[in-house]
């Protein structure tokens, strides 16, 4: 903050002095300090994402900073209180992945650090679960009654993760139950739930949780600009080979080129945008390219999500891949592909399974490294992520995979298994 | 259909100064933290913000109060209970920029130019409510004011006065905010009347 404060400031003594007539005032100087009440301004350059190198460790930061609780009122609702997580969008997240997958300081990766500090900031965690698998229209209001509906009673606190940059959920909310008791169980009961259309993906609120469902969520959260009806399906401009990288709809525009078709669902969840100073001044660069998930599968996966029967903007190109009852993501993933408008090239097939081969190569000999050294859990965590890493990709139903994925679930029962044999 | 809005020279208007305003919170922690007590007493907050403009060269400019080198905002303040939004604007309007003898009708309000919803006690705010939200904390509506001809600010010590060119303003959240940075949009269905 300290930086972009003094980068401000240079920016505008330059800038008022030409263009801002000042019209009255004596103190030029107000003290720092009191700027700070005015975050409006002030936090935004660290909400568009740093100068497109916002850190890990900062976005964990204001995970950090948004973990209150609030008690229960009432009407039930005076103590919700929403909660924006880290801006991630699916390159970050892979990223992240990865680096997990492939570093190894298990105490600062994604996991850890998130963990860390739901462990640090609430003490009653263990009164809480996640769910998941909600589409960016559930509300509040759906979950709670989705939560009586399991029979868990009420809800002392409840928050959902968003997308600080634009506001739209990314269909995950931790809730806090009200007693460990009720918690015990809690997620069998809620994934026997559907709302609107899905069933509830729930977890107890662990290590692992957050960025499993972070990884979901951007795999699928995509921004639903939904082709309006009449518009041409979105093949007629991904065409056979979809670009690796689609520039997105709004960088396109800020280049001075409107798009000729929205390309509806090719763009990254959270468009990095470029807080950077002056913003008026300088193109913004093209948003990170998504890097685990191909997007076109983004894309289908989106079309799927975001349309519902019954609802308005139906493009009739989906209506016959609109079965999504399934409860993961790779289930929607390879039921994306069914589609006869969506089916990846062999280019796309052949890159997913590499990344998927090398994904579970290296988390295996990170797991038994890991394993061998005595650190069962950091293993095992890699190993879990690893899987559903593959789980979401576009290939998940492909027989490969499956492979991969039993390889790496006996290694995980094997490093289970020496675990527990260790204790 | 077209919203008529008259602007006179920034030349056409005298500026002094008076006392400090300060803000009721000191942090933007406590801030938050009155914001979620307010809300837990009286439920989501109404807050309103005046657009005063003038113009130069025949681009409208926008009042806003400079706080530190690179803090702006517009005349703002929270509705009270029973009071109107119009009511309010004047007040706050009156609050910040004029004196406890400037008339109130000095201050005309024209007509709403943009709604910002706050879905959580924290920063973000958007021009809409997310559709998961169904009680966002903070409601905020920004008035447009329309000038007398002539009148006199006074301007709290604490605080700049700068009229900022609209294309100041266009596309510049990282300077201004979102808020801010969005009045081109908003004021662009006005038709102006340069005098």
């Amino acid at each position: 903050m300290a930086t972009e404060s003094v980068s401000d400031e240079w920016m505008y003594n330059e800038v008022l002095d030409d263009d801002m007539p000042e019209v009255s005032g004596m103190n030029r100087r107000v003290s720092i300090d009191s700027t700070d009440l005015l975050d409006d301004v002030l936090t935004f350059p660290a909400s568009g994402g740093g100068n497109g190198s916002k850190t890990e460790v900062d976005t964990e930061e204001e995970v950090d900073l948004n973990l209150h609780f609030t008690t229960d009122t009432e009407n039930g609702l005076a103590g919700i209180e929403d909660s924006r997580s880290a801006r991630y969008n699916a390159e970050q997240v892979a990223k992240t992945v990865q680096a997990r997958i492939e570093s190894n300081k298990t105490s600062q990766s994604i996991g850890g650090t998130h963990s860390r500090s739901i462990y640090m900031r609430d003490p009653n965690k263990k009164n809480s679960v996640f769910i998941g698998n909600l589409t960016w229209w559930t509300t509040d209001m759906d979950v709670l009654s989705a939560v009586r509906e399991a029979g868990l009673g009420e809800v002392k606190s409840l928050k959902f993760y968003d997308n600080r940059t634009n506001g739209q959920s990314k269909g995950f909310t931790m809730v806090e139950l009200t007693s460990e008791a009720v918690a015990l169980g809690a997620p069998d009961k809620l994934q026997m739930i559907t709302v609107h259309g899905r069933k509830l993906v729930a977890a107890y609120a662990g290590r692992m949780s957050v960025a499993q469902f972070e990884a979901k969520s951007s795999g699928k959260a995509v921004p639903d600009k939904q082709p309006l009806v009449g518009n041409k399906p979105q093949t007629s401009l991904t065409g056979k080979n979809p670009p690796l990288y689609p520039r997105p709809p709004l960088a396109s525009v800020m280049g001075g080129l409107p798009p000729p078709i929205l390309p509806p669902t090719l763009v990254p969840p959270e468009l990095p945008f470029n807080p950077a100073f002056p913003a008026a001044a300088l193109p913004r660069p093209p948003p990170l390219p998504p890097a685990a998930f191909d997007p076109s599968a983004l894309a289908a996966a989106a079309a799927l999500n975001s349309q519902k029967p019954g609802g308005a903007h139906l493009n009739p190109a989906f209506l016959q891949d609109q079965m999504m009852q399934g409860n993961n993501v790779a289930e929607i993933f390879a039921k994306a592909f069914q589609g006869p408008t969506s089916r990846p090239s062999d280019e796309e097939i052949a890159d997913a399974n590499q990344r998927n081969r090398a994904i579970s190569s290296s988390a295996i000999s990170r797991a038994m490294s890991d394993a061998n050294a005595g650190d069962y859990e950091s293993a095992i965590e890699t190993l879990k992520m690893a899987i559903t890493l593959i789980k979401q990709s576009i290939t998940a139903g492909s027989e490969s995979c499956q492979i991969l994925i039993q390889s790496l679930v006996d290694c995980l029962r094997g490093v289970e298994h020496q675990a527990s044999g260790s204790k | 259909m077209d919203r008529l809005i008259k602007l006179y020279p920034l030349s056409n208007y005298t500026f002094g100064t008076k006392e400090p305003l300060y803000e009721k919170d000191r942090t933007v922690e406590s801030r938050f933290l009155r914001l979620k007590e307010d809300y837990e007493k009286t439920g989501m907050r109404r807050s309103v913000d005046g657009v005063v403009l003038v113009h130069e060269h025949n681009l409208p400019h926008v009042l806003l109060l400079q706080l530190g080198s690179t803090f702006f905002k517009l005349p703002s303040g929270e509705v009270g209970p029973g009071e109107s939004e119009a009511e309010g604007v004047q007040r706050i309007v009156n609050d910040t920029l004029g004196k406890e003898d400037t008339p109130l009708s000095t201050w005309i309000v024209e007509d709403v130019v943009a709604n910002w919803w706050r879905p959580n006690f924290e920063s973000p705010q958007y021009p809409y409510i997310p559709a998961h939200c169904t009680h966002p904390k903070e409601h905020k509506k920004l008035f447009l004011v329309q000038l007398p001809e002539r009148t006199m600010f006074h301007v709290p010590r604490n605080y700049k006065l700068v009229a900022a060119p609209l294309f100041e303003l266009y596309d510049n959240s990282a300077g201004y905010g979102p808020v801010i940075a969005g009045l081109p949009q908003n004021l662009s269905r006005f038709n102006f009347i340069y005098i």
